[in-house]
């Protein structure tokens, strides 16, 4: 089981790039939108969804894609629900042992934390990539206003996605980069707008590596 | 338009409190669950107009509060779906191929609004009031 753990701030646009890195790890396996391998019909890819509030909406989103989704609601994954997150991968490895596992955290976790719980009690983890999503549109304001909550999630990040680059004049995004890269100058780095269609190379080395 | 035409039913209302210990204040949620059930059919058109709309009030009470928006998001479920999103800037619009000829009976509306600043009361007031608002307006001849 591969783990991808997406982490960053409320509104950063995690749901928009998981439901292209979903399209991009399943294409991967068996050219086409699907989570099931033709192979015995096994789920190849599961996603876990942690919402704040009792509604889920992600979740939502991605079940109308096809994805196959768990739901943990009603608390965070990086410090109320860490258990109930244990003991879901656990049971996903054992009922379905896919290939991939994706984790959306809330806006509001720490993924460290996260991928600390999943280090340490998660069973027949394979690989296990922290990637952080950053809002370029909001990164002056958020900085400022919360700049212990973005800063320590992107502080451990393996990969960092500087997204929303399209509502920034260039400079702009120079400069929201050099200061991300400030604070974490040893995650790989990519500037993307997940409003459209981000380049399958990026997908390739950011998520699968290769 | 009677109240007796559609039912808008909530079937959650609830403010989670997150108790991450990462010293960073705890935002408003609103989030709510709706089965609408019209007397007609209504246009995708319509319906979209209505929950942007809902979309600009929370945005512009957020912003003229100067509230910080986590975010706003609303997805309309169905044989075909809508999701509205905002970070209290621009509205992004995504849909299912179909949605734009669709019309219906009945969808299944979500919606979650995260704000920085107020409380669960005020948010849960302003959101609601202007939620039914909407609701109705799906539903009038207008």
């Amino acid at each position: 089981m591969n783990i991808l753990l997406f982490g960053g701030f409320l509104g950063s646009g995690k749901t928009s790039i998981i439901l292209q890195v979903a399209r991009h790890l399943v294409g991967d396996i068996e050219e086409g939108f699907s989570t099931r391998q033709s192979d015995g019909g096994k789920t190849s890819l599961v996603i876990i969804e942690n919402e704040v509030g009792e509604t889920g909406i992600d979740d939502k989103i991605l079940k109308a894609e096809g994805l196959s989704v768990r739901d943990l609601f009603a608390g965070c994954i990086c410090c109320t629900l860490n258990a109930e997150l244990t003991i879901c991968l656990n049971e996903i490895q054992e009922e379905l042992s896919p290939k991939w596992v994706i984790i959306e955290t809330t806006g509001m976790a720490f993924p460290d934390r996260v991928a600390e719980t999943i280090t340490k009690y998660g069973k027949d983890i394979e690989s296990l990539k922290t990637i952080v999503v950053a809002d370029a549109e909001r990164w002056d304001e958020l900085s400022t206003v919360m700049p212990g909550l973005v800063e320590g999630q992107i502080s451990k990040a393996d990969v960092i996605l500087l997204n929303k680059i399209d509502c920034l004049e260039p400079e702009q995004v120079s400069d929201v980069e050099e200061r991300v890269r400030g604070i974490n100058s040893s995650a790989l780095f990519y500037a993307i707008s997940a409003q459209h269609e981000v380049d399958s190379q990026i997908w390739r080395e950011a998520v699968t590596g290769k | 338009m009677s109240e007796e035409r559609h039912e808008h039913l909530p079937e959650h209302s609830h403010q989670h409190i997150l108790e991450c210990s990462n010293q960073q204040p705890d935002p408003a949620i609103f989030s709510e669950t709706h089965g609408l059930v019209f007397l007609e059919k209504v246009s995708s058109e319509k319906i979209q107009q209505a929950l942007t709309q809902w979309v600009e009030e929370i945005r512009e009470w957020a912003k003229s509060n100067a509230y910080l928006v986590g975010h706003i998001k609303l997805f309309v479920e169905g044989p075909e779906n809508l999701w509205l999103s905002s970070t209290g800037r621009s509205i992004n619009i995504k849909h299912s191929q179909g949605w734009s000829e669709w019309f219906t009976y009945r969808v299944n509306l979500n919606v979650t609004a995260i704000i920085f600043g107020t409380s669960k009361k005020a948010l849960g007031e302003v959101a609601q009031v202007r939620l039914q608002a909407c609701i109705k307006r799906i539903d009038s001849d207008e």
